[in-house]
């Protein structure tokens, strides 16, 4: 057990090391850098940049030197815990993300809460009764989510907000709470924005684990154990939770690992639609304006989740199924 | 157990988010101002000013007979009562600027909310509420008006400006603002060798040095006449300063301060001038993107009050600030400004939630009915000043190929080519119908006519044919006319979204000249990729221009000269090769090019409104109206340009340009929440 965690998490450190190499590769390739990006935004407005001053910018970013120089400058200072400096926004990258960071994880695990008690209880529901009224009315919503892409979605709640809530856009909260103290009025505007992202980031999720979760279930509902079980006069609820959900949990702990990534890599596109204050939207402007420390910061976060989170199924698999467990026991 | 758990949690969630939904913005406005009855730009009572909506205080208190009493903004009540801040009279110089408000004495308190893209981007219009420079752009956008500087005077032939500031006036932090501020910017910024390699435009073709009489007086020379200096402050180069705050600065400059270079690399930066370029920047908004920016004291209405987030910016009332109305309440009466980042595309609902008090850079015009609709809900206004023009069109008289070349520089094509556009079908499809088909021109300049305005415009694609025929381009078989050479006449237009706006300008205009027979191959690249080639001379096309809306065009006449730009060239680059040469490399222009370079040289130096300056002006428009190389689409287009209905105070926009730096000429500072 132990010497497999300890494998798992050597590849995984592996694998963080190459994504950074990618990711370093990937924030270099587009044409120009962000000396011409930020030219570029001056002169949109009107202002006159001269060739010396770019010049002078660039040697003073250090996009003069070779590409391998400048990711083992990089990289060297990721071990110290420098993150680098956003040129955009003036400041360390460490600090441009740790304003977002926390709303981001929010959402986050707001949307896997949500996931996964939706998709559970009605998955349920629907295996149980088979075939009702609610069962349909459950399998069709869950088709119309797995199949409208996210960001449609996300744009078709945000026009009802604003036509009949008046719900502000952009942002996680009411104008009078941006930058307010935390309180309880704050909080309570929180939860009436962040409905909308979880919603919207969940949807698919839910549908998907919704399905599994009442295709297993039926499965185990058919099978002998159960019906012995009842025949030994266990009450029924009793029964159906202690054995056969037990049973049918399994697939859905598995897939915690994508859930989260899934999450994570919806997220900028949502993030962008809604305007919201977590690293998403970050994440494609800090692209676009070639801000690449900003930008390759982001891409190991985003990368890391995704490989934690698998990191973190494989374990909890590890945990839940005996099976698995006894398996690599006996390999060791 | 675990079911409970899971249901409370779920009905705890559904609950917060019913109950807590669709709060409404409920800012308030406190109003303490002393509301009484005063002159205004609506009711004067009789007060005459010498320039428009604003007047000394000497001149009004003698005008009314009574001294006047000031009044402070109550939001720093509980700094003065602490002792933190001085009171109101203290705080203001000894002779304030007194505004007429356009309609009422104001009231104080509320937040203006603002949008912008993101750092840098789209900010100039929210850095144009606080704005604060020696003069400034009146409403009429003519007259330039004393602002920082109480006044000004000129020497005869326009090589010497000495400035008079208002004595007791008060950076932000509360230090006192003179001669010395403007001292400093210009012998220790402008001039100085490490800041500046070379001296930033359009300082550079005058050279200027400085000369300090006294505290509140200071002397500007010019080695060249520079008549267009005022232009410049009070237009656009009204996003940058002619002072800096020297007692904050010095410390992180080496003349002042020997160790400056040890102390920048101490504290993680290259040299002193990197450490020095965070609190000091050319373009000012760039100062207060960063979180230095808190620190860095202004003379602005607002300054930065928080650290930035990468969310948004807010700017709090100063309470040094040099206005006050005519009832002696301080300005600015709305204590703070807000600006958001937000994406471009979600401006349209924010503006129709209304959150938005004013908003006009950046707009598309195709937002403009879904935006009407609503002003309603939105509780706003809309206002369609001028403030864009259609995207223009340069053909490369230099381009490599020589069939190509011959074409271009034959006056004909361009005439051509200008006939085939359907201006007004181009105006309903792409602009709504709000623009006005015109040729590039100046737009607000006294020397322009309609004839000049109108040439060209019509839409005669017969017209076109016979020109294009006269030139020898014999229709070929597959409807596209032939070059010399017998190849089909194929231009290689590639374009950038930033200077055509939608792609659905080029498709167009390549529909009409399809029709002439001149074939055109779209392809859409990006800005640094399109100057780029502007720079290697390989660009067909190009539409990055701008035609200025100024009031005499004199502090940008590089616009209408070849290469028709400053930063990079965008047409004719082998002629210029040839004049920073002195004929050397590059290759000797055509003689209109050479007659339009004459009239430049002597034009920085010409007096707005002089003979001289009329007879000189008419040439440049005649010189190129008539070889047509900048082929301009629509002008006065509308910006459009949303106004809160919370807003008092607020005028009619005349034009909201970025050459008028946006709302700087509308005086924000007398702006208040209703």
């Amino acid at each position: 057990m132990l010497e497999l965690f300890v494998r798992r998490l050597g590849t995984t450190l592996v694998t963080m090391f190459l994504l950074s190499i990618v990711a370093f590769i990937l924030i270099q390739l587009p044409p120009g850098d962000f000396v011409d990006s930020y030219a570029g935004k001056k002169t949109q407005g009107g202002v006159v940049v001269t060739q010396d001053e770019l010049d002078a910018m660039r040697s003073r970013l250090g996009l003069d030197r070779p590409v391998y120089q400048q990711y083992a400058i990089w990289m060297g200072n990721l071990f110290k815990g420098d993150m680098g400096f956003s040129w955009e926004y003036h400041r360390p990258v460490k600090d441009v993300i740790a304003e977002r960071l926390s709303m981001t994880l929010i959402l986050a695990f707001s949307t896997l809460i949500f996931t996964y008690i939706l998709a559970i209880i009605i998955g349920i529901y629907s295996a149980v009764r088979q075939y009702s009224i609610g069962d349909n009315v459950a399998t069709i919503i869950g088709y119309v989510g797995l199949a409208t892409p996210g960001f449609l979605f996300a744009l078709i709640l945000m026009f009802l907000g604003q036509k009949w809530f008046g719900v502000s856009v952009g942002g996680l909260f009411s104008l009078e709470f941006q930058g307010a103290p935390w309180s309880f009025a704050k909080l309570m505007n929180l939860f009436s924005h962040l409905w909308v992202p979880v919603v919207v980031l969940g949807m698919a999720g839910t549908a998907f684990q919704l399905r599994t979760m009442r295709a297993t279930l039926l499965d185990e509902l058919n099978k002998m154990y159960v019906t012995s079980a009842r025949s030994g006069g266990i009450p029924e609820f009793k029964l159906l939770m202690r054995y056969p959900v037990r049973m049918a949990l399994n697939p859905i702990a598995s897939t915690l690992g994508w859930e989260l990534s899934k999450i994570v890599s919806g997220a900028p596109i949502i993030g962008i639609v809604l305007s919201l204050p977590t690293l998403g939207p970050l994440y494609v402007n800090s692209l676009l304006s070639q801000d690449m420390y900003l930008a390759g910061a982001l891409i190991l976060i985003f990368c890391s989740l995704v490989i934690i989170g698998t990191f973190i199924s494989d374990i909890l698999l590890m945990i839940l199924d005996p099976r698995l467990r006894m398996g690599k026991a006996d390999v060791k | 157990m675990k079911k409970k758990l899971i249901v409370i949690l779920l009905s705890l969630f559904i609950a917060f988010s019913v109950f807590s939904g669709g709060q409404k913005d409920t800012t308030k406005t406190s109003s303490t101002a002393v509301a009484v009855a005063a002159p205004t730009v609506a009711n004067s009572m009789g007060i005459t000013t010498e320039f428009p909506q604003q007047l000394e205080l000497a001149d009004y208190e003698k005008q009314t007979g009574e001294k006047l009493k000031f009044n402070g903004n109550p939001l720093f009540a509980d700094k003065e009562s602490s002792g933190a801040l001085q009171p109101v009279d203290k705080r203001l110089p000894e002779e304030p600027l007194v505004v007429l408000p356009y309609n009422e004495i104001g009231k104080y308190g509320g937040k203006l909310k603002g949008l912008s893209i993101s750092y840098e981007s789209g900010t100039t219009e929210i850095m144009a509420w606080r704005q604060a420079n020696l003069v400034r752009f009146s409403d009429d956008l003519s007259t330039i008006v004393p602002n920082v500087a109480k006044s000004w005077k000129w020497n005869k032939d326009f090589t010497e400006i000495t400035f008079s500031l208002r004595k007791g006036h008060k950076w932000s932090d509360g230090e006192p603002f003179n001669a010395d501020d403007i001292v400093f910017y210009i012998n220790d910024i402008l001039l100085n060798k490490d800041i500046h390699k070379v001296i930033p435009s359009p300082w550079n073709a005058a050279v200027p040095s400085v000369e300090k009489i006294n505290d509140v007086t200071v002397k500007i020379k010019f080695e060249n006449a520079f008549p267009g200096f005022l232009y410049y402050l009070g237009g656009n180069g009204s996003t940058f300063d002619a002072f800096a705050p020297k007692h904050f600065l010095k410390k992180y400059h080496i003349k002042y301060n020997p160790n400056a270079n040890k102390e920048a690399i101490a504290a993680g930066y290259d040299n002193w001038v990197q450490q020095f370029g965070t609190y000091w920047n050319k373009w000012k908004d760039a100062i207060v993107a960063g979180p230095e920016g808190v620190k860095v004291p202004t003379l602005e209405s607002h300054y930065l009050v928080q650290e930035p987030t990468t969310q948004n910016r807010l700017f709090i009332a100063n309470p040094y600030y040099f206005k006050v109305d005519t009832a002696g309440n301080q300005l600015p009466y709305i204590n703070y400004h807000y600006e958001r980042f937000l994406e471009k595309q979600l401006w349209p609902l924010e503006i129709m939630n209304g959150n938005v008090d004013e908003k006009a850079q950046s707009m598309s015009l195709t937002d403009f009915t879904i935006l009407k609709e609503n002003e309603k809900k939105g509780n706003y206004k809309i206002q369609l000043p001028a403030g864009q023009v259609g995207p223009p069109i340069i053909f490369n008289q230099t381009t490599e190929d020589p069939a190509l070349r011959k074409i271009y520089s034959d006056v004909r094509f361009r005439y051509a080519m200008s006939l085939a556009i359907n201006r007004k079908e181009l105006n309903n499809a792409l602009f709504l119908g709000l623009g006005t088909p015109l040729q590039a021109m100046p737009l607000n300049v006294p020397y322009v006519t309609d004839s000049d305005r109108k040439f060209m415009i019509d839409y005669d694609p017969a017209k076109a044919n016979e020109l294009l025929d006269e030139m020898g381009l014999k229709m070929g078989p597959n409807g596209v006319r032939l070059r010399s050479d017998g190849k089909e006449l194929t231009v290689l237009w590639e374009y950038t979204i930033q200077y055509v706006g939608t792609p659905n300008f080029p498709a167009l205009i390549s529909e009409y000249w399809g029709k002439v027979g001149v074939k055109v191959l779209l392809k859409e690249v990006n800005t640094q990729l399109t100057r780029d080639k502007q720079k290697a001379n390989t660009l067909d096309i190009t539409s990055e221009w701008f035609a200025p809306y100024e009031p005499n065009m004199i502090s940008s006449p590089d616009l209408f000269m070849p290469p028709y730009a400053a930063a990079w060239p965008i047409m004719g680059l082998p002629w210029m090769d040839w004049k920073t040469s002195n004929g050397a490399s590059g290759e000797k222009p055509p003689a209109w090019v050479l007659d339009l370079w004459e009239i430049g040289d002597e034009w920085a130096s010409v007096i707005p409104g002089s003979a001289r300056y009329m007879e000189l002006g008419k040439e440049i428009i005649k010189i190129n109206k008539d070889n047509l190389s900048v082929i301009g689409t629509l002008g006065d287009i509308p910006l459009l340009t949303i106004v809160s209905e919370r807003l008092g105070n607020t005028p009619k926009w005349k034009i909201n340009s970025t050459f008028f730096a946006y709302s700087y000429p509308y005086r924000a500072d007398q702006w208040f929440i209703k």
